[in-house]
């Protein structure tokens, strides 16, 4: 099954101004993929589609964008968020964390959001987030307020939110940026460790292609982007 | 209702700002609860004080300073009205009881009213309470007098002790006292919340007494003076009265003997219902009341500017939090909502604590508002209006949040997961 197929993909924020011009992109599923591209480049944009999170309205969108075979188009609005609370993971940069909640709390909150997604967790929500944490090396910060934690650690637990509940595709914006190298491995090597552990499809975008050697497929934005190529 | 247990973590995180808009909401709330309770509570003061009296009689003039002068003892009449015409209605079959009021003359301030019998017999208060006696009894020689409460408690004086009543009206000392025939007090009444309370009672025929030796408004001088002991009650003749209270036997009865008295053949005369009367002089005053309810209405809307105010800068520095629930999906309306509920919990805690401030405030206000201004605010249930105020003042906090509500959901669709703060 594929992950994501793109066939294409035109997009533009401003009509006669295209920011997306991607002929073909197909990412099987359970593959970690590294892509790379400059700032400015249309990154966080692809990402934003992918998810669902633009609108993808008829003269500033076309092609065929499909995830998890549901070609995303075709959905209304609230069924593409429900779609993304369901079947995506997606971790920022930085500022992951909804401040005034705790560390659990933040890492229960899709799940709360999204009852479907709750229900794939088969025991008790909490002890299910706690169990994550803990793997993820969390267990003194469970009830912490997070703006306790490093950047590091609040990595650490934009992980375990996106990880919670096993959706099928994880997303990852420039995640390694805020952090030092040695974090920066240690963090990739728990990512993928936990992606293979349920399987996920990993999309870790970054400028940074020293990063790029330990996935199984590099995807250059600027080659596949024909906007980028002009 | 994960936006709304949301809503309250984002308020708890935001303590002080948050408290701020909620205390300016609830002393608004406040304010205008006060107001309605004041206005209601001077209300059933004033109705409270005259119960079971059909009519009010006096001569012509206005209806509402015949009101005011004989049952609030307040301004004064122009014109007494013959005992004789009095006695004439009196004897209508259709009268159960009346009760004569002679009014003129105070002690200290204190009005002095002349009566009968009649008053601590029928004279009925707050529905069917009866004028009692804390100590002594009623007056009945020429120069006995029974005092209100206050007037006890205030120039502290007991059963047993002469008082000199003053001619006239006034505050402090008299031009003309009635020095010459001293009264002694023989009762004490009970406190009634009235103006009862700040009355002295005399007998019909003690203000005769006072006034027998005078000439054309003038006190005798010392060889014309008729000294009291001479002066007995059989031989005192009432000549005038100020007004007086009538009540019907049969409700029916009613406004055929106040046409009866408006037509009145021997002298002048009008009767008035009292709660007509009342209703007259509320609608006199309403406009102060209405005017009082609207600069409290706006001392509201003044507290919801804040919290619009305290909601809508701390947009921006929530535009990240906003990308985070999207990403994690929320839907725009999910955004929308979060703020709804914040203004609204805000505003409904606003209310609530402005409720407990004002029902503290009746606790610790009430006895002093009794005991100096005479106005006794009951501590009771909301009415159903204020409830529908409160409701709506509610409402009009969850409404005013879709301003900042609106605005964080475009910044949301225009933000998307886009990282920029």
């Amino acid at each position: 099954m594929a992950a994501i197929s793109i066939r294409n993909l035109k997009f533009a924020y401003e009509k006669d101004n295209p920011v997306l011009d991607i002929p073909s992109l197909d990412i099987s599923s359970g593959e970690k993929v590294f892509l790379f591209g400059p700032s400015g480049s249309g990154k966080t944009t692809l990402l934003g589609l992918m998810a669902g999170v633009l609108e993808g309205s008829s003269n500033l969108f076309s092609g065929d964008l499909n995830i998890l075979d549901q070609n995303l188009a075709k959905l209304s609005v609230s069924q593409r968020d429900s779609f993304r609370g369901l079947h995506i993971g997606y971790i920022f940069q930085l500022f992951n964390l909804i401040p005034y909640l705790s560390v659990i709390e933040n890492i229960c909150l899709p799940c709360v959001i999204n009852s479907k997604r709750r229900a794939k967790i088969k025991c008790d929500l909490n002890r299910a987030a706690e169990d994550l944490a803990i793997e993820l090396g969390l267990k003194d910060f469970l009830h912490k307020p997070v703006l306790r934690l490093s950047v590091g650690q609040q990595q650490r637990v934009a992980v375990a939110r996106a990880l919670l509940g096993e959706p099928e595709i994880l997303i990852a914006d420039e995640p390694t940026s805020a952090l030092d190298a040695d974090h920066r491995q240690k963090f990739i090597e728990l990512l993928f460790e936990q992606a293979s552990r349920t399987r996920a499809t990993l999309i870790f975008v970054s400028h940074d292609q020293s990063l790029a050697k330990s996935f199984d497929r590099n995807l250059s934005l600027n080659e596949l982007n024909r906007v980028g190529a002009r | 209702m994960w936006i709304f247990s949301l809503a309250l973590k984002s308020i708890k995180n935001r303590k002080f700002i948050t408290s701020l808009t909620i205390l300016s909401i609830a002393l608004s709330v406040g304010l205008f609860l006060s107001v309605e309770q004041i206005r209601r509570g001077a209300r059933e003061s004033f109705s409270n004080t005259i119960s079971k009296t059909d009519l009010i009689v006096g001569t012509k003039g206005g209806s509402i300073q015949l009101l005011l002068y004989s049952v609030f003892h307040m301004g004064s009449a122009t014109n007494n009205l013959l005992y004789k015409s009095y006695e004439k209605i009196k004897a209508n079959p259709a009268i159960e009881w009346t009760i004569p009021y002679s009014l003129g003359d105070s002690h200290r301030g204190y009005r002095v009213v002349g009566t009968t019998e009649d008053f601590y017999k029928f004279y009925k208060f707050r529905q069917d309470k009866s004028v009692e006696f804390e100590s002594g009894n009623s007056p009945s020689g020429i120069f006995d007098v029974a005092i209100g409460a206050e007037v006890a408690k205030n120039l502290n004086y007991q059963v047993g002790r002469k008082i000199i009543l003053s001619h006239g009206i006034s505050e402090g000392a008299s031009i003309y006292d009635h020095g010459d025939k001293p009264f002694t007090i023989t009762g004490v009444l009970k406190r009634t919340g009235t103006p009862i309370d700040r009355a002295i009672y005399i007998t019909l025929e003690g203000m005769e007494a006072i006034h027998i030796d005078w000439q054309n408004g003038v006190p005798p001088s010392a060889d014309e003076m008729i000294h009291p002991d001479k002066i007995k009650k059989q031989n005192l003749p009432i000549g005038q009265i100020t007004a007086f209270l009538v009540r019907c036997k049969s409700r029916i009865e009613v406004l055929k003997l106040q046409r009866e008295i408006d037509a009145f053949k021997g002298e002048p005369l009008m009767a008035i219902i009292p709660g007509v009367t009342l209703s007259e002089l509320w609608r006199g005053i309403g406009y102060a009341e209405e005017a009082l309810k609207a600069v409290s209405l706006l001392v509201i809307a003044v507290g919801f500017l804040g919290m619009l105010v305290s909601l809508y800068t701390t947009l921006n520095e929530r535009r990240r939090e906003m990308a985070i629930l999207r990403a994690i999906g929320a839907r725009p309306v999910d955004i929308i909502a979060l703020l709804v509920f914040e203004s609204g919990i805000l505003s409904a805690l606003g209310v609530l604590l402005g409720v407990i401030f004002v029902y503290a405030g009746l606790f610790i206000f009430q006895p002093i508002l009794e005991n100096s201004f005479n106005l006794y605010l009951p501590i009771q249930m909301l009415s159903n209006v204020e409830l529908t105020y409160l409701l709506v003042i509610v409402g009009a906090g969850f409404l005013i949040g879709l301003i900042p509500a609106l605005k964080a959901y475009r910044n949301a669709l225009a933000d998307g997961l886009s990282t920029k703060i």
